[in-house]
């Protein structure tokens, strides 16, 4: 017993050293550690501190303007400034509401749009928090609420509201009278303070950035110091002074919503892009976009590891986009699509009914000598809005099937093959092939020549080329009877087309081109078919790219919209110089020779000027331009409920001056009704096309005179 | 006789001034509005922390004195009440609705009443202490003689007194409040002079099962969640085994902290000069902002201060022993509160223990912890001048 007691007294005393032994060496061991990341490692983390980092901040540019050929602007940016918040971290509604009420002294935000966004909720809230007094009173009626109400509100006790559901109420027992009780300049207030609202603390939110006018930007930026949180800032935006014209091939860009386009991201990215840049989206904006986006500026900043920037260096120089000068003559293109649409608006009121799937016209003009495109119009007319509007691209999109414009190389074609030679003639009678209903020209013609086929359009002729290209030699064919046919011509017949552009690409410079619809099937009817343009479809611009090559010797020539690149500089009056030119580039020489050609060119001048020519009777004659060209009307069709509608495509080719051409042009009017007497609108289109041509540059000329007079 | 009654007057006054534990409050008051001001200057809250701090400071004077007007006896008889009731709000924490007890990352722990928000599990692990020691004293009067079956009988009684709260606090959940305890109630079982053998056999078993757990919390962290052991915790279990397997976000705090203490090397960085923002700076990481402010030397005086606290508790417990085992109870599970609260905190700090959310007693801010520490130290000092007053009478 006593020995256990002694033990027990003892146990304490022991077991207490033995923990406080424990403290003392847990203390150590803190101490020891203490020392190690203090002292030992102590410069380390000092270091790190101190440890700065860089970042590099690129500041996007203004993007390329776009002139036309005379100079004039056609894309400009317009600078759009806008006015954001960034609020500090903890701010009250009581600070919103004074930089809501310094703004709306320095910038109007009173427009129609801005203003019914108000609430009943907002007003109450600007009278509650606008003055301490209102406060008081409005807190005080909370705590008085009756019981009746409280009870309404399912509660007790008023402290039993959430603070959220308490202020609601506050707001709620704020009477109309009160809050309704505002000037317009603070319902202005009201209406910053709700875009002020809207952002998150240490984030930028744009407060007005439509319609910001310098002025309202200047009164901001001056102001600063004392509207904390609040930034002006300057972005810019495209704008077109030539409004819609052309627009369709200018394209367009992205906005910075959309940023770079999500299925080309590492293309973008790679080149330097940041996800927010906008970008060419279509059109030349898309074609030229490395030319047009310039350089950005890229700043370093030298940062400490908490954020305090200790240095800033400009690494690269920002360099707005550079600019670019069209082909395209804009008084002239403006002209030119005032005509086509005049003339297709005059060929739809002719018989609307008839017309009802003649929607388009589309007018291609070039400088045949240097590819140089001087006006690109294409007209469509929506029938439910009965308007007409620009539809440019359509040139480039829409393929149709040309008629006898092509006969030009139909012509070639049987030159180069040897199966017709100058001067060969035919009796221009319909061929019937066995099993293929029987073909002929638009009249019977008697005997023609290679100079008549082309200026009376013989299909016969073209079809005796086919024919022969085709194995079959028969002369006359024996109507009723099977044609032999080996289908290695019509691969040889494409080949020689496409020496023209058509059905191959014309390597214009712009994102997307149409190269038509070759037909799936051969056979000596449907080859036939081909040699007066009624099988396979062609564009607009390919067109034009074959009437050039004829008025330009055989030479083929890449056609452009873009004339030159020039180096950006700060004046707005004027271009900078020239970073560089592009060059006529001849993409191949038709295989013909020189005499062939000048037999075909001779065709093409007697359409207009022979009296027997199928454009005779338009007036051709008569221009002191000389022009040449070549008709064209080809079968197409629309189905009703399954009922075929026979239409037509009218087509025309043409260049002048004859013997030194400089302008070529091709016009198609797809589907247009079978009118009698119909208007005839390619010839009407063709000839306002190259009078106008003329006229403009008879007085640019002038003009030139004059200047230079002037400076003697 | 007048002279003497003046004497008796200015002693009665004197046992309740003890100096050495009103300096070292005095102190660590200092300490801890100096580092809570260097904190604020990182100006990463709007709130004036120094002077609320002041005012839980005040306030928790005013309940060490409050304290001193109850005698060892009556704490004595209030224990079991004061435990039940400390039981009672933790339950009462857990079935509250959200409006009053917000779940704040993951964890119901607070109440939120309009100005101010309670922390009950603070307040708890005094009155746990209290009644633990409490038991025991009443265990001791009951069997003078110890055997092994009454010491497993005490050992059983300490076991259940403990784990009531540690259990509600599990389902907050709060991991590191509950290691608190558990801590607390094995330091005061090994003083409770239960025989080594079943303090032996249950060291064994409890080691056995936390190295299971770990192991498996570490083996397979997606089942822990499954069990409901909340995502934060098994982070932070895992960042302290494998610091490489670290998420981004649950070490950028403690970098930012650790790399701030480092920083300071050994002469600090002086007032006002802190370079590294990062959060809970006046809360749980204050170490850091002294480390960086004051250096090794006063990083080194601040753990020396808390060195000094627990040898004062220490040689008050065994002195007290003799009178009142009761007393000197309360001073061991209050150093053992002290103990693990500022050997977890710092060491989180220097990157030797696991990143928990406990307060460096005396030091962080807030109002729960200054209040229930102050509680706390209310009743040492009690038992402090308690003992005074034997030792007087003993000399007479």
């Amino acid at each position: 017993m006593v020995k256990r007691n002694k033990k027990k007294r003892a146990q304490l005393p022991f077991r207490i050293n033995i923990v406080f032994f424990v403290v003392f060496l847990l203390f150590s061991v803190l101490i020891m550690q203490l020392g190690v990341v203090q002292i030992l490692q102590g410069q380390d983390h000092q270091d790190e501190i101190e440890r700065t980092i860089q970042d590099t901040t690129k500041i996007p540019v203004p993007r390329g303007k776009i002139y036309d050929s005379n100079h004039e602007v056609i894309v400009d940016n317009k600078p759009l400034y806008s006015i954001t918040y960034t609020p500090a971290k903890g701010t009250q509604a009581e600070d919103r509401l004074d930089v809501a009420e310094d703004l709306a002294e320095l910038i109007s935000m009173d427009s129609e749009d801005d203003l019914k966004g108000i609430t009943e909720r907002d007003k109450r809230e600007y009278w509650y928090i606008k003055d301490e007094e209102n406060k008081d009173k409005a807190d005080e009626r909370l705590e008085q609420l009756d019981d009746e109400k409280l009870e309404e509100l399912g509660v007790e006790d008023i402290n039993e509201l959430s603070n959220a559901e308490a202020y609601s109420q506050t707001l709620e027992l704020i009477t109309e009278e009160e809050y309704e009780d505002v000037t317009e300049q603070d319902l202005e207030i009201i209406a910053i303070k709700k875009e002020l609202d809207k952002a998150y603390s240490l984030t930028p939110q744009i407060i007005k950035n439509e319609d910001v006018t310098p002025e309202e930007y200047a009164r901001v930026a001056e102001n600063l110091d004392r509207l904390p949180g609040v930034n002006a800032t300057t972005d810019w935006d495209r704008e077109y002074p030539y409004g819609n014209t052309f627009k369709s091939l200018l394209g367009s860009i992205t906005t910075q919503e959309q940023g770079i386009p999500k299925d080309a991201e590492q293309h973008y990215l790679s080149r330097g892009y940041s996800r927010n840049d906008r970008v060419g989206r279509s059109g030349l904006e898309e074609h030229y976009e490395d030319l047009l986006r310039g350089r950005k500026e890229q700043i370093q900043y030298t940062t400490t590891k908490n954020g305090t920037v200790v240095g800033t260096e400009t690494v690269v120089e920002g360099e707005r986009g550079k600019d670019l000068v069209l082909t395209i003559d804009m008084e002239f293109q403006e002209e030119v699509d005032k005509i086509v649409r005049e003339e297709l608006e005059t060929l739809i009121r002719e018989d609307p009914y008839q017309h009802r799937y003649a929607n388009d016209a589309l007018a291609v003009v070039i400088d045949p000598r240097t590819g140089e495109l001087l006006a690109v119009s294409g007209q469509t007319y929506d029938r439910e809005d009965e308007e007409i509007s620009n539809a440019e691209f359509k040139t480039l999109y829409d393929a149709h099937r040309p008629g006898s414009i092509v006969k030009g190389a139909t012509m070639l074609a049987g030159y180069e093959s040897r199966v017709i030679s100058p001067g060969s003639s035919f009796y221009d009678r319909p061929i019937e092939i066995a099993g293929t209903p029987s073909k002929g020209s638009w009249t019977q013609l008697g005997t023609v020549n290679d100079y008549t086929a082309l200026s009376r359009s013989s299909n016969v002729y073209m079809f005796y080329i086919a024919l022969k290209m085709g194995g079959e030699n028969r002369y006359p064919f024996p109507n009723g009877s099977k044609a032999s046919f080996n289908p290695a011509a019509f691969q040889e017949m494409r080949n020689y087309f496409q020496q023209f552009g058509l059905g191959a690409s014309t390597g214009i410079d712009f994102p997307f081109e149409s190269t038509g619809y070759e037909g799936p099937d051969v056979g000596p009817g449907l080859l036939m078919d081909f040699a007066i343009g009624q099988y396979d479809t062609f564009t607009a611009m390919q067109m034009a790219q074959y009437v050039a090559t004829i008025a330009n010797d055989g030479y083929r020539i890449r056609p452009h919209f873009l004339k030159e690149v020039r180096n950006p500089i700060a004046s707005d009056e004027e271009l900078g110089s020239v970073y560089r030119s592009v060059n006529t580039e001849v993409l191949n020489r038709i295989q013909m020779d020189q005499s062939y050609i000048e037999r075909v060119q001779e065709g093409f001048r007697r359409v207009f000027h022979e009296p027997r020519g199928t454009g005779y009777n338009h007036g051709w004659n008569e221009k002191d331009y000389n022009p040449a060209g070549k008709t064209g009307t080809a079968e197409d069709e629309e189905f009703e409920d399954g009922r075929k509608i026979d239409l037509e495509n009218l087509s025309l080719v043409g260049y002048a001056p004859y013997d030194e051409p400089e302008v070529a042009f091709a016009v198609i009017v797809p589907k247009t009704g079978k009118v009698s007497n119909r208007h005839p609108v390619t010839h009407e289109m063709g000839k306002r096309i190259l009078d106008t041509y003329f006229e403009i540059k008879e007085e640019r000329d002038e003009e030139a005179q004059e200047e230079n007079s002037d400076q003697d | 006789m007048i002279e003497n009654g003046d004497i008796a007057m200015s002693k009665k006054q004197s046992y309740y001034i003890q100096n050495d534990f009103i300096v070292l409050f005095i102190l660590f008051v200092c300490v801890s509005l100096l580092a809570i001001y260097n904190a604020q200057q990182l100006e990463q809250y709007d709130a004036n922390f120094v002077l609320q701090q002041i005012v839980w400071f005040t306030l928790g004077a005013g309940i060490v004195a409050a304290i001193q007007f109850f005698d060892m006896d009556q704490l004595y008889k209030a224990s079991p009440y004061i435990y039940w009731f400390g039981v009672l709000i933790l339950a009462v924490l857990l079935i509250s609705p959200e409006s009053i007890a917000r779940t704040v990352n993951g964890a119901k722990s607070w109440f939120h009443l309009p100005g101010f928000s309670i922390q009950p599990a603070e307040f708890a692990k005094i009155s746990t202490i209290l009644f633990l020691a409490a038991t025991i004293n009443k265990h001791k009067i009951k069997y003078e003689i110890s055997s092994i079956k009454t010491d497993t009988y005490l050992l059983a009684k300490l076991i259940v007194i403990t784990m009531i709260p540690v259990l509600l606090i599990m389902r907050q959940p709060d991991f590191g409040t509950a290691m608190v305890y558990l801590f607390i109630a094995g330091m005061i079982i090994i003083l409770s002079g239960i025989d080594w053998k079943i303090i032996g056999a249950l060291i064994v078993g409890i080691s056995g099962i936390i190295a299971a757990a770990l192991g498996f919390i570490i083996r397979f962290p997606e089942l822990a969640q499954e069990l409901g052991i909340a995502g934060y915790q098994v982070d932070r279990i895992l960042t302290w085994f494998d610091p490489s397997q670290q998420s981004s976000d649950a070490t950028f705090h403690f970098d930012r902290a650790y790399m701030a203490l480092g920083s300071g090397q050994l002469f600090g960085k002086g007032m006002g000069n802190l370079q590294v923002p990062f959060p809970e700076a006046h809360t749980d990481f204050i170490f850091s902002v002294i480390g960086e402010s004051f250096g090794f030397i006063g990083s080194a005086v601040v753990i020396f201060l808390y060195f000094m606290l627990l040898y004062k508790l220490v040689t008050l417990g065994l002195n007290v022993y003799k009178h009142s085992p009761f007393a000197a109870y309360i001073s061991f599970g209050f150093l053992s509160l002290l103990l693990i609260h500022v050997f977890q905190n710092i060491g989180m700090t220097l990157g030797i223990m696991p990143v928990t959310g406990i307060p460096l007693l005396l030091i962080s801010y807030g109002g729960s912890s200054v209040l229930s520490t102050m509680i706390g130290f209310g009743l040492v000092y009690r038992v402090a001048v308690e003992h005074t007053i034997q030792n007087d009478y003993l000399f007479k």
